[in-house]
């Protein structure tokens, strides 16, 4: 190596040691105080001011908004129908309700006027009805007034017959 | 549009229901079978050979006072049905009642009478002979007066039935409209249902109101004859709002399925 070399290699290493002075220190520290104290950071556009308030107003609203429809959403699964206004005609419960009631009445009535139908005698009509509920086993015979009517007739007829 | 509307609604609907089940409980409401109103007619049979004389007059005098009883409670019956009908003190159609109830007085007189007469027999024979009578009276003078009576009574049940399917149909017509209106649902969709509705009850009103020319137009004198189209008039019109009420809770399904619920 030669000497030149190892004098710069001497002086870089002192380098090291390298540090400001007491007056550029205290100068600095006192600039940089003083700066802090009147800072004002740039500011920006109206327009751009505008945008974010609208960006955070419509953020706050939406996350309001799931937040309510996430909450709601568990009270709505109960009844779809509650978005519904009030359906009056379809309301299932009471339609069923009415349907069953009426085909149930209006079988008592049908039943009735068909046991005084074709057959004129109270024999005839006792056979006719039970021939007639033999043949649909699946169809009840409800209680009317033509069963109470069939019941007189075969006790008349088993009155007759039968001692 | 309209398309999108219910996109937009079905969807909105969609988001905080997912996972909910259906609330309208199609079972559930359906009433309770009536089988409690049941009645077996055929538990009279008896085995007669094995019963001693005097057993078999008192099981016969048992039997035709029930008979009797019944007979009795179904003139009650009729009475109380007629007079839940309300008309005009003037009018034909209260004649008609006044005359049915007083037919009703007489059977109810007749089978009284019968009872008494019973209470009078001492032999099978007589009591026998007793049934015959009864017997032939139903079969000659009660049946064909309650017959009479059973339509009289019929057409101002159907009349009051069509009343019942008009207004609900008139109720279903409304909220198909509504759900219109909202874009949900499209009236056009149900339209066939509708026209078949509206087709069936006037098929339904005109029978009931012919059925009734028919029946105020004759007199509840058992003896005098009676149209008998009156009574198949009836049959098809009740029939008819059967139907009509099968349509309805048809109607009700297609409006929850166009729904999506």
């Amino acid at each position: 190596m030669r000497r030149t070399d190892r004098e710069i290699i001497k002086n870089l290493q002192g380098l090291r040691r390298i540090e400001p002075d007491a007056e550029y220190i205290r100068n600095s520290r006192r600039l940089i105080l003083t700066q802090g104290a009147d800072y004002r950071e740039p500011q920006p556009g109206i327009l751009v001011q505008v945008g974010r308030s609208f960006g955070f107003a419509f953020e706050t609203t939406l996350v309001a908004a799931l937040f309510l429809v996430v909450i709601l959403g568990g009270v709505f699964s109960l009844s779809k129908s509650f978005f519904l206004p009030p359906l009056q005609g379809i309301d299932e419960k009471a339609l069923l309700t009415e349907a069953d009631a009426i085909n149930e009445d209006i079988n008592l009535q049908l039943n009735e006027i068909a046991y005084f139908g074709v057959h004129k005698t109270s024999t005839e009509r006792v056979v006719a009805l039970d021939a007639e509920r033999l043949q649909s086993q699946k169809e009840k015979l409800l209680l009317t007034e033509a069963v109470t009517d069939q019941e007189i007739d075969k006790l008349l007829n088993q009155v007759i017959n039968e001692y | 549009m309209r398309r999108l509307k219910r996109t937009i609604l079905l969807v909105g609907l969609a988001i905080p229901l997912t996972g909910a089940f259906v609330s309208f409980n199609v079972g559930t409401a359906r009433a309770e079978s009536t089988s409690s109103t049941l009645l077996s007619v055929d538990l009279l049979s008896v085995d007669s050979a094995s019963l001693a004389p005097e057993e078999k007059l008192a099981k016969a005098k048992e039997d035709l006072v029930r008979a009797l009883d019944l007979s009795l409670k179904k003139v009650e019956s009729l009475k109380s049905r007629l007079n839940e009908l309300n008309f005009p003190e003037d009018s034909r159609e209260q004649a008609l009642k006044n005359g049915a109830l007083g037919n009703l007085d007489t059977y109810a007189e007749y089978y009284l009478n019968a009872k008494e007469n019973l209470d009078k027999k001492g032999s099978l024979d007589e009591v026998k002979d007793l049934a015959k009578e009864i017997k032939e009276y139903r079969d000659t003078t009660y049946t064909p007066g309650v017959e009479r009576t059973v339509r009289f009574i019929l057409v101002f049940y159907n009349e009051e039935v069509l009343g019942v399917a008009n207004d609900r149909f008139s109720k279903i017509g409304a909220d198909i409209k509504k759900l219109d209106k909202l874009g949900v649902v499209s009236e056009g969709d149900f339209r066939e249902k509708l026209d078949e509705v509206t087709s069936l009850l006037k098929e339904a009103a005109d029978l009931q109101g012919e059925a009734k020319k028919i029946i105020l137009a004759t007199s509840t004198d058992p003896g005098k004859s009676e149209e008998p189209s009156a009574k198949d008039m009836i049959e098809k019109s009740l029939n008819n709002v059967k139907t009509v009420y099968g349509i309805f809770l048809e109607l009700n399904q297609l409006v929850k399925e166009a729904l999506g619920i």
